[in-house]
């Protein structure tokens, strides 16, 4: 059901309870005025009436008395003095009609004698002897009952035959002469006159009016039925016959000597009345006034009809009100299932009239407004989020590339040192990319390093910084610094350019492959564990500095061991040893070492394997928190550490030369002292020195062009194994792959002069690298390393 | 450095070096050998037995006078390298395209 619909049907009918209640009420109440009015106003008419009609009554005895009196006193009864007495009374008496002073026949002198006067029509005086045989006045009630009982009496009401018709009553008094009864002197009084114009007065009002003699005889038009002022029949009589209970009522109400007002059915015209009588009590009469309700009521009905059409008119305004009202709520209610429709088909954009209507709908439809605003926001935070997701994941392949390209994917990494050491690498990232990450190293002096890290952060920025980290450490490492100064410079420099403040912590060892001289720094890293041959197992804690990047001018302590042949050295990262099990222990050292311990000896991948299988037995459903980077290097072959000699650090001899070809004798003679102190027997310090006097030319004839005062830097690293001989100028670059293959060994005739001294420098070095940088400067690297198996003493014999 | 300069029997050119060839010193011995080849000289001896260094750059002058001598049906020989040059002539494998002779007497 419609709102609309809804308010009409609760609110009209209230409406016109509320109406009908009010009119009720206010006729009701009018009414009720109306009718105590009628009543107090009715009472008194009628009691005025009846107290003149009283009054008249009793003055008529009063004459009546007066002239008997007036007879009984006089000293001799003549006709004369008889009639005068009668015409004085009737001059000052206008209220009556007639009188008559009548003889009882054998009393007095006067015989049968009955003068009668009575007032004609026009006011005349008209004399009349009641004496006439016809009417033989003897007989009549009037006469005979004074005369009976010696009292007055009042007669019924009775219809003048002689003087016309006129309804009249006659009071007749006993006259006393000389104390004798000699007659009756009465008073008539007109009751025509009377009763037509108590008709008259209650006609004006709508009304009838009757009087009631003591005998139940009805005077009044209106009561009878042949248009005859009289009834003959008593009336009590008649209620005392009938069934009828509204005439039985009536009857009662007028034999009540109490003034009554009656609202009552009136048994004649069946039609509801309004009855009012008071009692007329010198005579014991009773006068009645019968009016219709509705003929009284008559204003009272003209104000209904006045009212009724007003409420009718003001409810049809309030209904067509309250239908505006509503029309008010439940248009703008169309408007906003419109919007909502909007909202449903996508379309947030849509936006509703905030000034139209009432307070609450102008609210409403702001709030409606900012809804689909805050929907709109929220899409374009959900696009938002969504792209910033994608750069993120793309971030994170990214990252992901450069890790994958950093981590070493070949094994064994260095193949001709097999039978010197094994070593592996395993990792897991924790999610997409992690921060750990772990390197393998060829050093100058044929040793070789390991890194195993862990950068702070995660995703494309640390995945830079570890690239960043891990170039860092292989250019240190590759200019023969020793560990500590490795963390040293790689601390200053990732400090230097750190604006997201992000650190690695790093665990390095520079491992000597024929001796087992390992010498490990630690960066904040995890202390590695030293699994001995034998499967006992210890921690190795070198002293922790501080994680790379974090703080400038940091200072790194490098430890020193001894791995023997069977030993192995496992490094990790964090992510081993804090994993969790279900009841969130950590894995932690002391397992570590027994998974080390427990697991088969002589192959790195073998117990790197068996130390993630346990790991991962530990861990069960856990969730891996972090990376999980474990490097596992076992030392091979040789004897036991203490048969070698104690590796020593590579020395080097860096000098800066002028770019002329002057200086070719000095730097051969600098190269072979160095490759004969590096224990290489002459013929092979004498090509050394040939390769690097190759070298060296090249750059002062090329790199500069001729007559130039520019330098060349040359750096000689000599250790146990090998001579690291580097050449970089600050020349040009050239490209040494295309002039190393300009000539191929294959000498003819005619092949062109150039390519010889770059085929000489490979045949003869066992690494040749160039590296062209115009801002380090293009660098040549020339390693050769010793044969092991070579002894000096053998050659140094031969010279 | 210097270079000595004689002949044999008026066919052969010999030319000795004195002393290292290396960059700093391989233009005098190029000089020599390019002053001999315009003379017309059309079959050179290396004397190399006072050479105790010799790199790329000697290599590359004594390329030079063989491709100079070849198209007039001449001929360079290379006369008792000391060890170190005679390692790089093997190494480089100019020991293919270059006769070595023990001394300069079996030339005619």
């Amino acid at each position: 059901m419609s709102i609309k619909a809804r308010l009409l049907l609760v609110l009209i009918p209230a409406i016109l309870i509320l109406f009908g209640a009010l009119l009720l009420l206010s006729f009701r109440q009018s009414e009720h005025t109306v009718l105590t009015q009628i009543n107090r106003e009715s009472y008194e008419l009628a009691r005025a009436h009846a107290r003149e009609f009283d009054i008249l009554f009793e003055s008529s005895r009063q004459v009546a008395e007066g002239i008997a009196t007036s007879v009984g006193s006089m000293e001799t009864l003549t006709p004369e003095s008889v009639d005068l007495l009668l015409q004085g009374t009737f001059s000052r008496n206008p209220g009556i009609y007639g009188s008559t002073i009548s003889f009882v026949p054998d009393k007095t002198p006067l015989g049968r004698y009955a003068p009668y006067y009575c007032r004609a029509a026009g006011g005349d005086l008209k004399f009349q002897s009641l004496a006439d045989p016809a009417y033989d006045y003897t007989r009549w009630d009037w006469f005979r009952q004074p005369l009976a009982d010696g009292r007055g009496h009042w007669t019924e009401p009775y219809l003048d035959t002689g003087g016309g018709d006129i309804l009249m009553t006659t009071y007749a008094y006993p006259v006393w002469h000389k104390g004798e009864l000699v007659g009756v002197a009465t008073v008539d009084i007109a009751l025509t006159e009377l009763v037509d114009r108590l008709e008259r007065f209650a006609g004006r009002r709508g009304g009838q009016a009757f009087m009631v003699t003591e005998a139940g005889r009805l005077i009044g038009r209106s009561r009878q039925v042949s248009g005859q002022l009289m009834s003959n029949e008593s009336f009590w009589d008649i209620a005392e016959r009938s069934s009828d209970p509204h005439l039985k009522e009536l009857a009662l109400l007028l034999r009540d000597p109490e003034p009554n007002f009656v609202d009552m059915t009136d048994p004649y015209t069946r039609r509801p009345s309004l009855v009012i009588d008071a009692r007329i009590e010198s005579i014991g009469w009773t006068l009645a006034i019968i009016a219709p309700r509705d003929v009284v009521l008559q204003p009272l009905i003209q104000l209904r009809n006045t009212v009724i059409p007003i409420a009718v008119i003001i409810v049809g305004l309030i209904v067509v009100l309250l239908l505006a009202v509503s029309d008010s709520v439940t248009k703008p209610l169309a408007r906003f299932l419109g919007q909502t429709d909007n909202y449903s088909r996508g379309d947030f954009a849509e936006r509703l009239a905030e000034d139209k209507g009432p307070r609450e709908i102008r609210r409403l439809a702001g709030s409606f407004n900012r809804l689909g605003q805050a929907i709109l926001d929220q899409i374009e935070n959900v696009k938002t989020s969504t792209a910033q997701k994608e750069r993120y994941r793309q971030e994170l392949m990214i990252a992901a590339d450069i890790q994958r390209s950093i981590l070493p994917r070949q094994f064994p990494p260095f193949p001709e040192l097999q039978d010197r050491l094994d070593v592996y690498g395993y990792y897991r990232p924790a999610r997409e990319v992690g921060g750990d990450y772990f390197d393998f190293l060829r050093l100058p002096g044929g040793a070789v390093g390991f890194v195993v890290a862990d950068v702070s952060g995660k995703g494309a920025p640390a995945a830079f910084f570890m690239a960043m980290a891990r170039l860092l450490v292989r250019a240190m490492a590759g200019r023969g610094y020793s560990p500590a100064e490795i963390a040293r410079r790689a601390n200053h420099l990732l400090f230097e350019d750190n604006e997201a403040g992000l650190f690695v912590t790093l665990l390095y060892a520079e491992y000597h492959p024929a001796t087992g001289r390992t010498r490990l720094v630690s960066a904040g890293h995890n202390p590695p564990v030293l699994r001995r041959a034998d499967g006992r197992t210890e921690e190795i804690r070198p002293n922790p500095g501080i994680p790379l990047g974090v703080m400038p001018g940091a200072h790194y302590e490098v430890m020193e061991l001894t791995l023997a042949p069977g030993d192995t050295l496992v490094m990790y990262t964090d992510g081993v040893t804090d994993i969790q099990d279900a009841q969130e222990e950590d894995f932690g050292m002391t397992r570590l070492c027994d998974a080390a311990g427990a697991a088969p000896a002589g192959d790195a991948q073998a117990m790197a394997d068996a130390i993630v299988a346990a790991v991962s037995a530990f861990a069960g459903e856990q969730p891996q928190p972090d990376d999980i980077t474990l490097v596992t290097l076992i030392r091979r072959g040789g004897e036991a550490a203490a048969a070698g000699p104690e590796g020593r650090p590579e020395e080097v001899i860096q000098m800066v030369l002028p770019a002329r070809t002057g200086v070719l004798a000095r730097v051969a003679m600098m190269v072979e002292s160095a490759a004969r102190e590096a224990g290489f027997i002459r013929s092979e310090a004498e090509r050394i020195v040939l390769a690097v006097d190759e070298v060296v030319s090249n750059v002062i004839e090329h790199a500069y062009g001729p007559g130039t005062a520019e330098t060349f830097e040359l750096r000689l690293g000599t250790s146990d194994d090998a001579l690291r001989v580097t050449v970089t100028d600050y020349g040009q670059p050239f490209d040494f792959d295309a002039a190393s293959r300009r000539y191929d060994g294959h000498a003819t005739p005619d092949q062109p002069v150039g390519g010889i001294g770059l085929f000489l420098v490979r045949e003869v070095m066992d690494e040749v690298r160039y590296e062209p940088d115009t801002v380090d400067g293009n660098r040549v690297t020339l390693v050769k390393f010793r044969k092991i198996d070579d002894a000096p003493a053998k050659d140094e014999v031969q010279d | 450095m210097q270079v000595e300069v004689s002949s044999i029997g008026g066919k052969w050119t010999i030319l000795a070096p004195q002393g290292r060839v290396d960059a700093h010193t391989v233009d005098d011995f190029e000089t020599a050998v390019r002053k001999e080849l315009a003379a017309g000289a059309r079959w050179l001896a290396m004397d190399l037995a006072s050479v105790p260094y010799m790199n790329s750059a000697g290599l590359r002058v004594l390329l030079i006078a063989l491709k100079a001598v070849r198209p007039l049906d001449g001929g360079v020989v290379l006369v008792r390298p000391q060890p170190q040059v005679q390692e790089i002539l093997e190494i480089s494998g100019f020991m293919n395209i270059f006769s070595v002779v023990a001394d300069t007497d079996g030339l005619s």
